[in-house]
């Protein structure tokens, strides 16, 4: 080459090169635990986004429940890790807590989304996680080919629940995880008791109460003096006593509404959880979903496009799909309203179920509430201590965990404070 | 390729890396220091290179331990080259210390770290201070609450006390099971002349090969009260065996404890159903081992027992345990750590930690720990733990060393009535 050709070369080469900087495309982490199908789906909805939205690249990475939890809050001490992390509710409190997490009260219109959805992850007043959808509540499962009616009234499930009930045949009224804390809750908001007692920033476990005395009593009984149970049953027990017909009603989640339909066909009966005869209340689930954290330490254009990423997450176009392609209860109120998804009869039957439910608590002290009440639950169950025993070992229990987790007063940290800036 | 595979295989080519990198950097780093170590200033330019680095740590918001640790790190190499190798050694040193320094930075630097936090109060509550300022607050006064709490009683009734008799019990009674069955497995399929040995051999290895956790929720399944393969066992065998007397059903089997048990809510019968598959999947293990030693012993030594008119008893005393013992004792040594820190099996049989009363020491500390994060308090139960090992694989070695020739004290009854050759050997198993 010439040298007077050199300098105009080496001048368009650095242009050029300087361009494809300019150029280069934002990269956003998007860290899930989902299921493989939803991962599948979220792969089709971000090459859509990034269609419309080329100079922005979002790379998702799966990993499971406990491991993306332990590994964001692990990177959040450089300041690295994902810009946007998906999870239940129960992780804001966490996450929260340790201060790796951004509110995201700005990043969208509160009025597009059911509120219930926006309470799930409202801690100190402000909203740490966007719902994507809502669910993981518990249904009333039954065959319709051995029940007419569905019972409305505990009274009226125990009546159908003894008459089907055979122990030699191996047959039961009703099955369900008897000993996990997430099924007993239920029956506690039929009694009208709640785990947490939540008052601004003073939050108490209520495990030692009159009302988780009688629910824990009514569940005790349902085994003991009832018989309907099975002396012990964890969900995969009772998932095939129902599907093998040897439980007449089975309460699990939502989560088990696309495998059910597929097995049971026609034959599937859903309803909504029965009222609590002697209150008149009705056993009413936890509600969760799953919602999408923002990283604190994420910041100027990476945060852009984050902002950017959720509200397309939230659009109807996807949350349209949650509910056609995932069977979720979609968490904005657009969403709900079209025919495609009032039309799904699976997807309404849990919505209704959905309708007494209870948004789970965000506080991180709710982890302390459910060990407490596990040990409270199984205690009884197993007739090792008596219901008035274990609840006081319960609450001791949480009491205890809770030191652990809260805050010392006048020590909180302020987790909106600068985090070392991630590097982009 | 999957969208989700691509962050995976480009982090691991990452740390990849990271680690060719560090490796070069130690043995660039171990080069320099050995073409320089004579030099007369060597010594106080590390030092004072050591204490630049150390500053420049704290001043970029590292904590005192990592300071501390860049600062003593080059004055160790420095004082270790100048005073202790004086260039001896050298060219051993030399292709050793990637490796030494590898050993440092990836295991002594964690370790010590990991030391220094059972003294702080690193919990999700002072989680984000941490990350602001790089430092936690002292556990207590004196940095030492975090041992206390892991000796404190609890609400449940556990206590450290509790849990680490249990975990005792529990490494004794799958060693033995392990051992015994092992051995007594390895001795049938040692038979000479057996059939089908090879099938055999490879049944009894299927434990082994089968994934620990898919093994463990299979069993667990076939625990579970009311549908579970064990009840439903145990009620048929009851059944077929029981008969009635005046209107009255006798069980005679339900007399020796042969009934029914809550498997997973009743504590006792949990941990016995932890023993059981662990001790299932734990034998082939030491029967594989026990079999290569036992197919290493000359039949030699057999026929000349026999011939001095030994019995089988005698011979398995004599001859077969004393040649198995250098593969059993590091065996039943290592099946012994690993049966004390198997966290899998207790873990899933008690279906992550939700049924109680089973839990050992590592499981205790993972549910104690990791429920809420408290990384101080683990640190402290990890040492506390640590501590135990040290001192009971101590013992172990103590008590099954073997003597050093000299320490062997002369006999002189034995003496006289031994062979000559048998008093110029050393081994113990020529004694029959």
């Amino acid at each position: 080459m010439k040298r007077n050709n050199l300098i105009p070369s080496a001048l368009a080469f650095f242009a050029l090169t300087a361009g494809a900087v300019q150029a280069a495309p934002v990269k956003i982490n998007f860290w899930e635990q989902s299921p493989p199908e939803t991962g599948a789906e979220i792969d089709k909805w971000i090459a859509v986004f990034q269609k419309s939205n080329p100079n922005i690249q979002v790379i998702r990475q799966h990993y499971e429940n406990e491991e993306l939890r332990t590994k964001f809050l692990r990177s959040s001490v450089t300041g690295d890790g994902a810009d946007i992390v998906s999870g239940p509710n129960d992780i804001a409190g966490v996450f929260a807590t340790a201060g790796v997490i951004q509110p995201v009260d700005g990043m969208f219109k509160a009025d597009m989304f059911n509120s219930k959805s926006l309470d799930m992850t409202r801690i100190d007043g402000k909203t740490w996680g966007l719902p994507l959808n809502e669910g993981n509540h518990l249904i009333l499962y039954y065959n319709k080919d051995l029940v007419k009616n569905p019972p409305a009234t505990t009274k009226d499930l125990i009546d159908q629940a003894k008459a089907f009930t055979n122990e030699k045949q191996n047959k039961y009224g009703l099955a369900f995880f008897q000993s996990e804390p997430f099924w007993f809750v239920s029956f506690l908001h039929g009694f009208g008791g709640s785990p947490l007692q939540v008052n601004g920033k003073d939050v108490k476990v209520t495990i030692d109460t009159p009302e988780m005395q009688k629910a824990l009593q009514f569940l005790v009984d349902l085994k003991d003096k009832e018989k309907i149970l099975p002396k012990e049953c964890n969900v995969d027990c009772a998932k095939s006593l129902f599907l093998s017909g040897n439980a007449l009603f089975h309460i699990s989640g939502d989560w088990e509404l696309s495998t059910y339909a597929e097995k049971l066909g026609d034959k599937l009966g859903i309803a909504p959880l029965p009222v609590i005869t002697e209150t008149g209340k009705p056993m009413a689930p936890m509600l969760g979903g799953l919602f999408l954290y923002v990283n604190a330490s994420t910041k100027g254009k990476e945060l852009d496009a984050t902002r950017k990423f959720l509200q397309y997450l939230s659009s109807k176009q996807v949350q349209q799909r949650v509910a056609t392609k995932l069977n979720k209860i979609p968490a904005t109120i657009e969403a709900r309203a079209d025919a495609s998804v009032k039309n799904n009869a699976i997807l309404n039957a849990s919505a209704q179920a959905a309708a007494n439910a209870r948004p789970m608590p965000p506080q991180v002290e709710m982890r302390a509430a459910w060990d407490g009440m596990r040990i409270m639950v199984q205690r009884a169950l197993s007739g090792k201590e008596t219901v008035a025993q274990a609840v006081k070992t319960g609450q001791r229990a949480a009491d205890e965990a809770l030191k652990g987790i809260q805050q010392t007063p006048g020590k909180k940290p302020d987790t909106s404070a600068a985090m070392p800036a991630k590097a982009g | 390729m999957n969208l989700s595979t691509m962050p995976a295989i480009l982090e691991l080519l990452k740390l990849g890396g990271i680690l060719l990198l560090l490796l070069g950097a130690a043995f660039g780093y171990m080069l320099i220091n050995y073409k320089v170590w004579s030099f007369k200033l060597y010594l106080p330019i590390k030092i004072l290179f050591g204490i630049s680095l150390g500053v420049f740590f704290r001043a970029a918001g590292a904590s005192w331990m990592t300071a501390g640790f860049a600062t003593t790190l080059p004055i160790l190499v420095a004082l270790y080259f100048r005073y202790r190798l004086k260039g001896r050694y050298v060219a051993a040193a030399y292709f050793l210390a990637p490796a030494a320094l590898g050993i440092a930075l990836l295991f002594l630097y964690p370790l010590l770290y990991e030391f220094y936090l059972s003294f702080h109060d690193l919990s999700l509550k002072t989680f984000s201070g941490w990350i602001q300022q790089g430092e936690a607050p002292l556990a207590g006064p004196l940095g030492l609450d975090n041992y206390f709490e892991v000796f404190r009683d609890r609400a449940t009734g556990q206590s450290f006390v509790v849990v680490l008799g249990r975990t005792i019990l529990w490494t004794l009674v799958n060693v033995v099971f392990h051992v015994g069955l092992g051995l007594g497995l390895a001795l049938c399929l040692n038979t000479p002349g057996m059939r089908g040995m090879g099938i055999y051999r490879a049944i009894l290895t299927l434990p082994w090969v089968i994934p620990q956790l898919i093994a463990v929720l299979v069993w667990r399944s076939d625990f579970n009260e009311s549908v579970g393969f064990i009840n439903q066992f145990i009620n048929v065998t009851n059944q077929l065996v029981s008969f009635e007397i005046g209107g009255r059903l006798i069980e005679p089997l339900t007399w020796v404890g042969f009934q029914t048990r809550s498997w997973f809510t009743d504590p006792s019968a949990l941990f016995t159903a932890a023993c059981i598959v662990n001790i299932w999947l734990g034998i082939p293990f030491m029967m594989i081992n026990s079999l290569g030693a036992l197919q290493s012993i000359p039949k030699s030594v057999y026929e000349a027992a026999a011939i001095d008119g030994a019995r089988t008893l005698s011979r398995f005393r004599h001859i077969t345990l004393p040649l198995l013992k250098p593969v059993l004792v590091p065996a039943s040594l290592l099946g012994a750590i690993w049966t004390f820190n198997n966290l899998n099996v207790i873990y899933l049989m008690t279906d992550q930690g939700r049924y109680e009363g089973a839990d050992i020491l590592v499981t205790d500390l993972y549910k104690q720990s990791f429920t809420y994060y408290r990384y101080g308090f683990a640190a402290a139960y990890s040492f506390v733990i640590f501590a135990i090992l040290c001192f009971l694989t101590w013992l172990q070695l103590r008590l099954t060393a073997d003597k050093k020739p000299e320490e062997i004290k002369p006999q002189p009854k034995s003496r006289t009535k031994e062979a000559p050759l048998a008093s110029s050997t050393n081994l113990s198993s020529s004694r029959i």
